[in-house]
């Protein structure tokens, strides 16, 4: 009762399987495979819902649902459904499907049946009479129903057993089911009057010859019955097994065929006959086009080859036979999501070559046959073809084509939020293709649609399915390289942020100069809007650059026209150097002042202060080292540095901005303060210290060497891993390691080193 | 001396010198590889062509693929599409083999204990059928530095398990860096010689490429355990559309396309170009689709046996062909004992 088509079933067929594997394999890492992101064509807006795990998906077996989970549980609702009917609800639907599909009550059901056929009062009959009307005839037969239905389904179930070490089911596979119970099935179908239930027992009968494979008593039985057989779902249940075992006796052209009518008429089960159909060569499927009895039925066939590999050759064929066929409907949305997602080319640079490279991949044929197919009006749809062609002009560069059929696809369509927005959708893509420059007239016109597109549809989206994101990312970077190719480099900034940007001062100067303008027209408005960064950003970021210049008045100036970012808490103390660099350590150990991104650079001014009346100057200069060591990539508060503009903490120096790579990995501050402190030290400890601290920059002027930052080339950064894991180069002989072992072995400093630093040791031992 | 004592000398001489001569081809005899052959089917039913080619070629001994070990959804390991015995071998030996797939091993909190046991118990419940005996079991699979220490527990406790005699497939990678990936502690291994590249829609061949294989050979004299081979046979298409691998289809070779109007096949050219769509041998072609042959010629098996036989200091015991099907025997029906002829160039 429980399977409809089991897995089992399936595992015939598990060629097929195997091909979606292999599919899935290749799509492992690829973008290209994600339809969402980069399809303007929502399939939902026109085609019925019993195609939709048919929609085109290159990621799963399935759209919407992955996988399809419903072998054993496809069809229990419709089976409760009628049996509530049968028992003229005597019986809750609750307690049917209980008796049906409950495993734990096999014990129950059988003692039921007991009292259902030989009338035993037992343990089972007084639970049950509490709770449904026992003594109705057709309560009673629906509980022998069950019963036979259920030992039948427990034979079946071993069959289900693949992920278990009990290798019965493989060895057994082939005669599971025993003849007795398939006789017993068919005398109950032969001999019941109630047609309700001689229905059921055909279905069962049907079912146990293919689980008993034996195909030529099941296609005999069959054939001789089923012009007395109501065509209900049943009927096309037992359809598929029938199906099932032509397959399994290899003959493909029956099987097909008949897959083709349960793909017809039985929506629910098109996931299962899509996954069996299997035609193995061109004469063999003739053979099964031959079987079909109409064009209609043909066009299912050809429905299903569209599905199975050929979208195109099957809505020719379809469209030969019988252009109202819905079937071509849905095949039409998988070739157009298809195409789309062959021709998806994020990487474009300019408006131009985007254009050029769609006119010249675009699938001609598929064009031809769209183009055609909408002009003749033929279909049962034609504003969904209308639609099409209009979106395959687009992608073809014949905008005004593409107008006219969006024209003609409005006049007939249907009035639903998702059909009008996808016409919308389309004519907005259409529009924005067809521009090479873009002027305020042009603003003008596009204002509308995008407010709708980046603000409208993301807040207020009540059909989820609808597909405007990847229209929403890629206008912005077609109107980013319009503007880019008309030197506006604030407005193609805003449209698409870029990672070298704020590289120069003309642009910095300028995106400031946008962003505080008041009274800015709708469109700007809508620019800022989708801008990340504001002017804030910007000033911390000027507030950083004038840090590592040394130009602590303006850096305090700049933060504080930065709003919350001047109270960034620091995680560690940004004036301690110690000999190890450990972030967590710093960040872990107590502090009893706890800097922000503002009272650092103000602590910063106050040591400068300090330094500039000769209060103890050897320290100062040690502490201010420290601070611009700490706030560089590689100390202990390059918090100070991140803001929506300029990232996250980074990981490596390849996660910072390229314009602010240079300047965070750069140490050259801190040197020329621990050098300061270094020319005045007062003893050799003072000097040793000093020396050590010079190491630490020198080490990370070393890394800063293996990468390199003008060209951002990611191999470089491999190389760079590659080398050191390779060559095990840890460290170099550094001048302050050198200066710190020949001048400054005798000092305390020396020895805590030798304690903590691995490197040095190593060095000092070699050397 | 006289001449009959000469001739009486040279009698001996020449007795001495024939059986000399007869010992040491004896011995050499004795030495070369024997054949064997890997059965990768789900179904075992050797046909006519598969019998013959196992009789004429003196073949005592098959691999033959029993279930992979995969994980379910609850990353428990079960097995995964075991052979169903249709005719019991008659007088061959089977040796099952286990393909493991590597997931299986990468899991951390894998039971180990009772994975050998439900393998062994296994391999007993498919021989109960057609009560088939054996003596050693061929655990294949393709571990990594990540899986190598759950692998080498493994392999101890299959052993301890069983009672049975281990063999080992080894990679190529397995061998050179054997240090690192460890020897497993089983009683053989058998070197793969194929599976050398990527499969790739470019023109070259994933299944041997020499440039490729030169890089490992020199590392074969310096592995542990003594090697038998396992060498190619088979053919595969490798299906390709707008420059993607989109499928790959097994037992085809460049013949099948002989003949065949909806394909475009050149003579100096591995790659089959679909001039109609189509469907044939259960695969359907677009037009403009493309189909890699990737195949091994008789020339390529030879010159891998005269490459791996230059870097080994012994001879193997046995030549393992992978794999037993006639579609891939066809190729060598022109020489009756061709598998045996190829073994005794080592």
């Amino acid at each position: 009762m429980k399977s409809d088509f089991s897995k089992k079933l399936l595992a015939v067929f598990s060629g097929i399987i195997a091909t979606f594997g292999i599919v899935l394999a290749c799509a492992d890492g690829d973008w290209r495979y994600y339809i969402y992101g980069n399809s303007n064509f929502t399939p939902e807006a026109f085609v019925s819902e019993s195609y939709k795990p048919l929609f085109y998906d290159p990621m799963n077996a399935f759209y919407d649902i992955g996988s399809d989970t419903q072998h054993e549980s496809r069809f229990n609702d419709e089976v409760v459904e009628d049996w509530s009917k049968y028992v003229y609800n005597k019986m809750t639907k609750q307690d049917i499907a209980a008796i049906l599909f409950n495993d734990s009550l096999s014990a129950e059901v059988a003692a039921l049946n007991e009292y259902a056929v030989k009338n035993v009062r037992n343990e089972a009959y007084n639970k049950w009479s509490n709770k449904a009307d026992l003594f109705n005839s057709h309560v009673k037969r629906f509980i022998e129903f069950a019963y036979q239905a259920r030992n039948l389904d427990k034979i079946i179930a071993n069959s289900r057993a693949e992920t278990t070490w009990d290798y019965k089911y493989v060895s057994t596979r082939n005669q599971l089911v025993p003849n007795a119970v398939v006789t017993e099935f068919a005398r109950k179908y032969n001999t019941i009057d109630d047609q309700f239930l001689k229905n059921r027992y055909w279905f069962q009968t049907i079912k146990a010859y293919f689980y008993s494979n034996s195909f030529p008593q099941c296609e005999g039985f069959f054939d001789k019955t089923q012009k007395n057989v109501p065509q209900n779902t049943l009927y096309y249940r037992a359809l598929s097994y029938l199906a099932g075992m032509y397959y399994r006796n290899k003959d493909y052209a029956q099987a097909n065929y008949l897959y083709s009518i349960v793909f017809d008429k039985a929506p629910q089960l098109r996931t299962v006959t899509v996954s069996s159909f299997h035609p193995q060569s061109e004469a063999e499927w003739e053979q099964s086009l031959k079987f079909a009895k109409n064009d209609k039925e043909k066009a299912a066939m050809w429905a299903l080859l569209g599905y199975y590999a050929d979208e195109k050759r099957a809505i020719n064929e379809i469209y030969k036979l019988y252009p109202q066929s819905l079937h071509m409907d849905y095949l039409l949305t998988r070739l157009i999501n298809k195409e789309e997602n062959r021709l998806y080319n994020p990487n474009f640079k300019s408006a131009w070559q985007y254009k050029k490279g769609l006119a010249d991949s675009l699938n001609k044929e598929s064009f031809q046959l769209v183009y055609k197919i909408a002009s003749e009006q033929k279909t049962a749809q034609p504003y969904l073809w209308n639609m099409a062609a209009g979106y395959l002009n687009t992608l073809a560069g014949k905008f005004d084509v593409a107008v006219k059929y969006y024209e003609k696809a409005e006049k007939r369509m249907p009035t639903s939020k998702m059909a009008v927005d996808q016409l919308r959708l389309l004519r907005f893509v259409n529009t924005l293709s067809s521009m090479y420059e873009i002027k305020e007239e042009k603003e003008k016109i596009l204002y509308p649609d995008l407010k709708w597109l980046y603000f409208e549809l993301p807040q207020n989206n009540p059909h989820t399915y609808f597909r405007y994101t990847y229209a929403s990312e890629w206008s912005k970077k077609y109107i980013a390289y319009l503007y880019k190719n008309a030197k506006n480099q604030v407005y193609s900034e805003l449209f698409q942020p870029t990672d070298n940007f704020y590289s120069t001062a003309p642009n910095l100067d300028g995106m400031k100069a946008f962003l505080s303008k008041s009274n800015k027209t709708p469109y700007e408005q809508l620019m800022q809007d989708i801008y990340p960064n504001s002017v804030y950003d910007i000033n911390h970021y000027q507030a950083v650059m004038a840090t590592v210049q040394d130009k602590t008045d303006d850096a305090i100036a700049f933060m504080q026209k930065s709003d919350k970012l001047q109270s960034t808490e620091l995680l560690g103390d940004p004036f301690i150097g110690n000999i190890q660099d450990c972030h967590d350590c710093d960040h872990a150990q107590q502090q009893k002042v706890k800097y922000t991104n503002l009272s650092l650079l103000k602590k910063i001014k106050e040591i400068k202060d300090k330094i500039n009346r000769n209060i103890d100057l050897y320290n100062n200069y040690i502490l201010l080292g420290n601070a611009y060591y700490n706030l560089s990539f590689y100390g202990n508060a390059r918090v100070f540095s991140t803001s929506r503009l300029m990232g996250d903490v980074p990981g490596s120096p390849f996660d910072i901005p390229r314009f602010s790579q240079k300047m965070l990995t750069d140490c050259s501050l801190a040197k020329y303060y621990y050098n300061k402190a270094g020319d005045i030290a007062q003893n050799d400890e003072e000097k040793a210290k000093a020396a050590y601290m010079l190491a630490k920059c020198e080490r990370n002027d070393f890394y800063n060497k293996q990468y390199n930052f003008d060209l951002y080339n990611a191999s470089k950064y491999y190389n760079y891993y590659n080398a050191t894991n390779s060559q095990q180069i840890d460290f170099l002989e550094w001048d302050g390691f050198r200066t710190l072992k020949t001048q400054y072995s005798h000092t305390k400093f020396y020895q805590e080193v030798i304690n903590e630093c691995g490197y040095f040791k190593k060095y000092v031992y070699n050397n | 001396m006289d001449n009959s004592k000469i001739n009486k000398t040279l009698y001996y001489l020449t007795v001495c010198i024939s059986v000399i001569f007869v010992f040491s081809s004896c011995n050499k005899n004795t030495l070369k590889p024997k054949v064997s052959f890997y059965y990768w089917r789900t179904v075992f039913n050797l046909n006519q062509t598969e019998k013959q080619i196992l009789k004429n070629n003196n073949v005592e001994k098959i691999y033959v693929r029993y279930f992979d070990v995969d994980l379910n959804g609850k990353n428990i390991p079960f097995p995964e599409s075991p052979v169903f015995f249709q005719q019991k071998p008659d007088n061959i030996d089977i040796v099952p083999v286990v393909y493991i797939k590597n997931k299986v091993m990468l899991q951390k909190n894998i039971n180990l204990d009772s994975l050998a046991k439900n393998i062994h118990n296994y391999i007993g419940q498919i021989n109960k059928v057609r009560e088939l005996k054996y003596n050693e079991i061929q655990v294949d699979c393709d571990w990594t530095m990540q899986s190598r220490d759950n692998f080498m527990k493994f392999i101890d406790i299959l052993k301890r398990e069983s009672g049975k005699k281990l063999s080992a497939t080894i990679r190529l990678h397995q061998v050179k860096y054997f240090l690192q990936t460890k020897v497993p502690s089983v009683d053989k291994a058998v070197l793969m010689y194929y599976n050398m590249g990527k499969i790739a829609p470019d023109s070259l061949n994933s299944i041997y490429d020499r440039a490729i294989a030169q890089k490992y050979l020199t590392s074969l004299k310096k592995y542990p355990l003594k090697l038998d081979i396992a060498l190619p046979i088979y053919s595969w298409g490798v299906h390709m559309r707008d420059n993607k691998v989109i499928n790959l289809i097994s037992k085809i070779d460049k013949t099948s396309f002989d003949a065949d109007t909806n394909f475009i096949v050149h003579e100096n050219s591995n790659i089959i170009i679909t001039k109609n769509s189509n469907i044939k041998l259960g695969t359907y072609y677009i037009k403009d689709d493309k189909v890699k042959i990737e195949q091994v010629s008789e020339k390529e098996i030879k010159q891998m046996v005269k490459d791996i036989k230059s870097q080994l200091n012994y001879t193997p015991q046995q030549i393992i062909f992978y794999d037993l099907d006639s579609i891939n025997l066809n190729k060598y029906k022109h020489e009756k004992r061709f598998f045996k002829k190829i073994t005794s160039r080592f």
